[in-house]
């Protein structure tokens, strides 16, 4: 057999190590003890131990939630169709969410792609970009006849996530190490905010009001027109009252980087 | 060839585990290793603590992401992740290991062997030379443990890695748990990889501890440095003199202060091998 090519060579240990098939032995020395599959073997079983550890490291709490056996059984699934494409294994697990979502039978109980969803978002938060937090006092140093005008930058940490289950209430009990509360399910969405303050990552529920708030202040509406647009939803005399509250408790937990005016 | 970076003594893989130990505490460490790729993220906690961290100890950097004897291009996003994180840290050096992490867009998130050939060599001495330009700063190559050999090699592992550091200009990270695991898998001395490496490209010792599988011996970091590997970590230190060593534990992994016995075991051998206090580093 002619020698193959560097790149010929790692096409063929490639594909065995990930189909776990014995193609590239012929490329491979005989050992002095063990054989060349058993020595191969060793490679095709830490490549998908070892994401399968990333993603218990990334999931702990679903792990948790679902036992070894039933995580073990979705890992090894998001393995085979999810070879890694990321330099940073930090990123390997981003897709599981979306594959709990679409694949069977895991599709058909909405709290595994949410609560992947809510660890996921949270592991984000974590090591979100720095940005400083905006804070009351900077609230206070706008003059009162350009408040209309301010714009809320909201810090890289941010996330808003729709649910259709209550993974939040789940996620909170199995993080306290108490029994999740029964399973609950429904065709509304369910808003769920998720930052950083600190160093912490938090999250919570939130109403469709502040919902609607923060998706227009990511795209750059200022006060002023949040506050017509909350008219829209509930009583227009207290609307401007009720941004404001929200804004209130955004700029306390570090959800706004930098108040902008034009 | 540019000067070799300074000793630094006895280190340890800095891990989350131990951030309040190390930071809240006085641990008999000299150093720190980070993993690279832990720290090349936004922001928050891992890069704070890394901040504070760097503030009291000398900090290198260890990567296991840039696939260097790849056929894949060089991943330049990676690169410029690297190069940002270096240029925060300002680390003793930047080190990463010969082998190959994956090929076609995918990454296999291991340290595959190269084949010792002169192909291979070309096409590695060629990529470390663009990462050090592009870096601007020179690297360290760190061997691995390998469970399989290639039926074309033509050379030894040794060989390579010591033209390696020659035609590439770049530094060495001697593991040495690695030199024995690799010797007992393909039935080499390990007397004879320490004695090929040339004394002037090693900066750094890597040890770390292994596992047994069936046969052969995995280079598993989850368990104490083994006898063995001290022994030749010894006459590593008769061949190199003082160089940087540093433990490497990346499971099962225990207080601060058993990873610090361990690493006084090493500073220990460096005491009777070297003089005592040769290796020390002044407090």
């Amino acid at each position: 057999m002619s020698a193959p090519t560097l790149a010929e060579l790692q096409a063929s240990v490639q594909a065995s190590v990930m189909a776990g098939d014995a193609g590239a032995v012929a490329f491979l020395a005989k050992p002095h003890s063990n054989t060349r599959e058993e020595r191969l073997q060793t490679y095709q079983y830490a490549y998908r131990m070892r994401l399968v550890g990333v993603l218990e490291n990334d999931y702990d709490l679903l792990h948790i939630l679902l036992g070894d056996d039933q995580f073990a059984e979705i890992a090894h699934a998001y393995v085979t169709v999810h070879p890694s494409d990321v330099a940073n294994a930090r990123w390997y697990g981003r897709h599981l969410a979306t594959f709990l979502r679409a694949e069977a039978p895991w599709r058909d109980t909405q709290l595994l792609g949410d609560f992947a969803a809510l660890q996921w978002a949270l592991g984000e938060a974590f090591d979100a970009d720095d940005a400083p937090a905006a804070t009351m006092a900077d609230l206070a140093a706008v003059e009162p006849e350009r408040a209309g005008e301010l714009v809320f930058r909201l810090h890289p940490a941010v996330r808003h996530l729709r649910f259709r289950s209550n993974a939040c209430a789940m996620h909170t009990a199995i993080q306290a190490g108490d029994a999740p509360p029964a399973l609950q399910t429904g065709q509304e969405d369910i808003h769920v905010l998720v930052w950083r303050k600190g160093l912490t990552a938090h999250y919570r529920e939130i109403d469709d009001e502040e919902s609607m708030l923060l998706d227009v202040a990511r795209e750059g509406v200022n006060f002023a027109v949040m506050c017509e647009m909350a008219a829209t939803m509930r009583d227009p005399d207290s609307a401007a009252m009720r941004v404001a509250g929200v804004i209130s408790v955004w700029l306390q937990n570090g959800v706004v980087s930098a108040l902008d005016l034009p | 060839m540019t000067q070799k970076p300074g000793y630094l003594g006895f280190g340890l893989g800095l891990r989350p585990q131990h951030y309040s130990e190390i930071l809240d505490g006085d641990p008999a460490v000299d150093w720190f290793e980070v993993i690279s790729e832990n720290y090349m993220v936004g922001g928050g906690q891992p890069l704070r603590m890394l901040d504070r961290v760097r503030e009291r100890f000398p900090v290198v950097m260890h990567g296991v992401s840039l696939s260097i004897a790849s056929t894949a291009p060089l991943d330049m996003d990676y690169l410029a992740g690297l190069k940002a994180l270096a240029d925060r840290v300002q680390p003793k050096w930047v080190s990463d290991h010969l082998c190959w992490t994956g090929v076609h867009g995918v990454n296999l998130h291991d340290l595959l062997p190269v084949p010792y050939t002169e192909e291979a060599l070309a096409h590695v001495v060629d990529r470390i030379g663009r990462v050090q330009d592009y870096l601007g700063r020179r690297i360290a190559i760190e061997n691995v443990s390998s469970y399989f050999e290639y039926a074309h090699s033509q050379m030894s592992e040794w060989e390579f890695a010591a033209e390696l550091a020659r035609r590439a200009d770049c530094w060495l990270l001697l593991d040495v748990n690695n030199v024995f695991v690799s010797g007992i898998n393909h039935d080499f001395d390990g007397d004879a990889f320490i004695d090929a490496i040339p004394v002037d490209r090693v900066v750094q010792f890597h040890l770390a501890g292994h596992s047994e599988a069936q046969g052969h011996l995995v280079d598993t970091h989850d368990q104490p440095v083994r006898d063995e590997v001290f022994e030749l970590y010894g006459k590593a230190l008769e061949r190199f003199g003082p160089v940087s060593t540093m433990i490497e534990r990346d499971d099962n992994i225990p207080p601060l202060a058993e990873l610090v016995a361990e690493l006084d075991r090493a500073r220990a051998i460096a005491d009777r091998v070297l003089g005592p206090n040769t290796a020390r580093i002044a407090a």
